[in-house]
């Protein structure tokens, strides 16, 4: 039987935002800055150094009942979560499979966009640096 | 005519996590700057030599199972631990700079990673 992998999204999101559903959400890891100590010869590598910590920011996308989205949210700590949908049938005939992305972290900004003849969609985004 | 080269073979990994189906991967190679001798007159290179090291990087998107994403958001960054890269027919082992999990409601999971070696 095949492996099941990971599909579609169940619950989640985060207390600034009621009832949303969530169309995407991404999660992001990056290095900090590296100091690099090149060698004799100076085409390889002899040792590397951290100079800044590794970043990582989550984002959230999707429709929604109500927001508290506001100046006040910006700079603050706020926990983001998505899980996997766990309801559809797999492959192998027994539930998908579970996972979750998940982060708490400052809010560095967040978004509301409404258009004329579609749901209107909120999007926020959270960052969180060092381990 | 000789077959060319075609689509992903399995038994692809990222360091521990296995079992996931890599929808493409890229592998560079740069060297570092180079270092160039200019000529009498100087509108020749006499001779060229690689200054800093060559760069080879490492890049796949992939869907994955149960855990994949776990896995993922724990790996940390530290500038010099191997990871172990296998998309396919391209490998490299080097350390990571970048992760991403995007999850997509009507769609299957994507994890990205990028790990970079660099020298020799």
């Amino acid at each position: 039987m095949a492996t099941d992998r990971v599909f579609g999204i169940g619950s989640g999101g985060c207390t600034a935002i009621t009832g949303i559903v969530i169309g995407e959400a991404t999660i992001t890891g990056d290095i900090g800055e590296v100091k690099k100590l090149t060698g004799n010869p100076f085409t390889t590598i002899v040792e590397t150094r951290m100079l800044t910590p590794m970043v990582r920011k989550m984002t959230i996308t999707g429709a929604y009942e109500s927001h508290s989205l506001n100046q006040a949210l910006l700079g603050t700590e706020v926990t983001l979560t998505v899980g996997s949908d766990t309801t559809n049938l797999a492959m192998s005939g027994v539930a998908g499979p579970s996972d979750a992305i998940a982060l708490k972290g400052i809010c560095t900004e967040w978004s509301v966009k409404v258009s004329k003849g579609d749901w209107a969609v909120a999007s926020i985004t959270v960052e969180k640096k060092g381990a | 005519m000789v077959a060319k080269i075609f689509s992903i073979t399995p038994g692809s990994a990222v360091g521990s996590i296995t079992g996931i189906v890599v929808g493409d991967a890229t592998l560079d190679g740069k060297c570092g700057s180079l270092k160039e001798l200019t000529g009498n007159p100087g509108t020749e290179i006499e001779d060229t030599r690689i200054g800093e090291a060559t760069t080879q990087t490492l890049s796949c998107n992939f869907a994955f199972a149960a855990g994949g994403a776990t896995s993922i958001q724990a790996l940390t960054f530290d500038g010099t631990t191997a990871v172990s890269v296998t998309a396919g027919t391209l490998t490299l082992s080097g350390y990571l700079t970048h992760w991403e999990v995007k999850a997509v409601k009507d769609d299957w999971w994507v994890g990205s990673c990028t790990v970079v070696k660099e020298g020799v």
